[in-house]
């Protein structure tokens, strides 16, 4: 398995570990029950701090990826698509929260924000 | 989680007016902590109250959970050394530093010792005064390693040595932390060794302790912003920690490069690394 | 404890190895052209002093110290190892001392000196015992730099002593003087026993060097 680190991205060294390992396990490089590296192993070839390699598997864990036994490793979560589907959308379903409790603190009416979404949406 | 090393509110005072000031530190287990500061900042002081080298005014020092007043031979069967010099006298050979170290450590092991000489190709009769710096340096270390400790303390361990030397050195110190109940406090000028391993950096100055704090969440929150007089004039000081002038410009040292990049979209805002902080913690005006 | 001992003779094995030839040449040389073991026991002697101060010489330099603290032995330890690397190096010159004096009796017949070999060498050991318990206190409480002076002056002292005492002729005198007033008989108990009185002197000076040591600073 291969993971590349930029120094000089503006990405997060963790961000970048999620990202890439999210992108194996979605296109089947890395299967269902897969063990992954130690966090300890990833940081020492990494040439990073384990703090940074726990934080990425902390995160893969939390949106679903992967599950950790103690003891034991990291492996890769066995999830249907649907189930994985239902992850994303609960994780996308919270960061609008917090858009939407923002907008009701500046007093941001909901046609304003719809418009907002619908520009950073379409936008891009 | 359990503290491999807790310091609380240490003081240590010197007739020179030198004084180590309320120090703070905690290296949780399993964790590598870089520990920065200038010369003479109290890097070396603090590692000796820890090592009980010295006797502090007030304070504790607990490793390990156990104060090392009362506990000190237990303790120190776990904890390997490493000074800036190689401190075993220069007509001993690696064979007969183990001779003596054998004796004094419960749990040395030969076997492993043997194996670090011939994994650092270092001749175990030649005399150490024949060995080159990076060689005395690879021997303190494999002092230090074989008796199997829980925490390594270095004190300007890499300090005059080649990259390529301190690299492997690098791997050594991996590999000791590839087992989770092992930590390691080091002090070093060489920040970029830290940058890599570190997962905490704490920086003294002037005896006092400035901050200590996982080391990603420094290099991330902080950054350098650039700009010319008029819009530093604009910046909000509690932005910032200091800054820096110069003939063309001013140079910022943020405490938030997220939020700045935000306030300020047109501004070239550059990630920092560890000598910069440093640097602008110490010279930078306020 | 052992540990440490066995450093103490490791470092000093490359000094022995090259001062012990000149010390058993100089000797034979002297024994054998003066016929008088006195300046076999000075000789001797003064290298006992000599190496065991360069221990604290050689320990400084390679900044021991504060890497032995660092170790799990206690403080007292190491002072009590230091002082017995001491008393073994007495103990190994006094088997010197002896060995040559046997040997200088079988090819070198002398006049009836040999009564008077075991109490001086008694008295021998008694002084180097005393100048140990004087000097090691001294460099642990000042460091090995500082005490220099003193030391050069503290150890010079007695051996010339010891030595114009030798040449004159005095101790030999002393005792033959003695041979006739009738206390003979007593003169070998008083030397024999100066040498537990340096072994006490010893062990107090070990106990005021271990509380100099604990409350040292590295």
């Amino acid at each position: 398995m291969d993971i590349i680190i930029s120094n000089s991205s503006n990405l997060p060294i963790y961000e970048q570990i999620t990202s890439q390992i999210k992108e194996k396990i979605l296109t089947g490089e890395l299967k269902d029950g897969e063990a992954l590296p130690s966090m300890r192993l990833l940081a020492k070839e990494l040439r990073i701090s384990v703090i940074t390699t726990k934080r990425a598997y902390e995160e893969l864990e939390h949106e679903g990826f992967l599950h950790t036994i103690v003891g034991k490793g990291s492996f890769v979560a066995g999830k249907s698509p649907e189930l994985l589907h239902e992850n994303q959308l609960r994780i996308t379903q919270e960061q609008l929260a917090k858009a939407v409790e923002t907008a009701k603190n500046y007093d941001i009416s909901y046609e304003e924000l719809l418009e907002m979404l619908t520009i950073l949406y379409k936008g891009e | 989680m359990e503290n491999d090393l807790e310091i609380r509110s240490l003081n240590k005072s010197f007739q020179n007016s030198f004084a180590l000031k309320d120090i703070n530190l905690t290296l949780p287990r399993g964790s590598v902590m870089g520990f920065i500061g200038q010369n003479g900042a109290g890097k070396t002081t603090t590692i000796k109250c820890i090592l009980n080298l010295l006797h502090p005014d007030s304070g504790t020092i607990r490793i390990f959970g156990k104060e090392i007043a009362q506990n000190e031979i237990a303790v120190k069967e776990k904890i390997g050394v490493v000074f800036d010099e190689c401190p075993l006298h220069e007509t001993l050979s690696a064979e007969k530093a183990e001779k003596i170290l054998s004796k004094i450590y419960q749990n040395w092991d030969s076997s492993l010792y043997q194996s670090y000489l011939k994994e650092f190709k270092l001749p175990p009769k030649r005399p150490i005064k024949e060995y080159s710096r990076g060689m005395k340096m690879k021997l303190s270390i494999a002092c230090a390693l074989a008796h199997h400790p829980k925490l390594l303390i270095l004190d300007e361990a890499t300090s005059g040595l080649d990259p390529v030397v301190r690299d492997e050195i690098l791997e050594i110190f991996y590999n000791f932390i590839q087992d989770e109940s092992h930590s390691i406090l080091m002090s070093s000028h060489i920040t970029s060794d830290l940058e890599k391993i570190a997962d905490y950096i704490t920086f003294i100055h002037h005896g006092k302790i400035l901050f200590s704090s996982p080391k990603d969440q420094i290099l991330d929150s902080f950054g350098i912003l650039k700009c010319g007089k008029q819009n530093f004039e604009m910046l909000d000081p509690s932005e910032y920690i200091s800054y820096r002038e110069n003939s063309f410009g001013y140079e910022i040292l943020v405490k938030d490069r997220y939020l700045s990049k935000k306030k300020h979209p047109d501004m070239v805002l550059d990630r920092v690394n560890l000598d910069e902080i440093m640097v602008f913690f110490v010279k930078g005006e306020k | 404890m052992i540990g440490l001992i066995s450093k103490d003779f490791l470092v000093l094995q490359k000094l022995m190895r090259s001062q012990i030839p000149i010390l058993i040449a100089m000797t034979i040389l002297l024994t054998f052209s003066i016929g008088n073991s006195t300046y076999t026991l000075a000789v001797v002697c003064g290298f006992l002093l000599f190496s065991s101060i360069n221990i604290f010489y050689y320990d400084d330099a390679a900044k021991w110290d504060s890497f032995a603290q660092t170790f799990p032995i206690k403080k007292k330890t190491i002072v009590k190892a230091r002082y017995c690397s001491s008393l073994l190096t007495i103990l190994g010159g006094i088997l010197v001392v002896t060995i040559l004096e046997l040997i200088s009796k079988i090819f070198v017949s002398r006049s009836g000196n040999g009564v008077s070999f075991v109490p001086i060498l008694c008295v021998a050991v008694f002084l180097v015992c005393l100048l140990f318990s004087i000097l090691f206190p001294i460099i642990y409480r000042f460091g090995p730099e500082r005490s220099r002076i003193i030391l050069t002056a503290i150890i010079m002292i007695p051996v010339l002593i010891f030595i114009l005492l030798g040449k004159s002729g005095a101790l030999d005198n002393l005792f033959a003087s003695l041979e006739t007033s009738g206390i003979e008989s007593m003169i070998p108990i008083y030397c024999y026993l100066s040498v537990p009185a340096g072994i006490v002197l010893l062990l107090l000076s070990c106990l005021l060097s271990i509380r100099i040591y604990n409350q040292k600073e590295f």
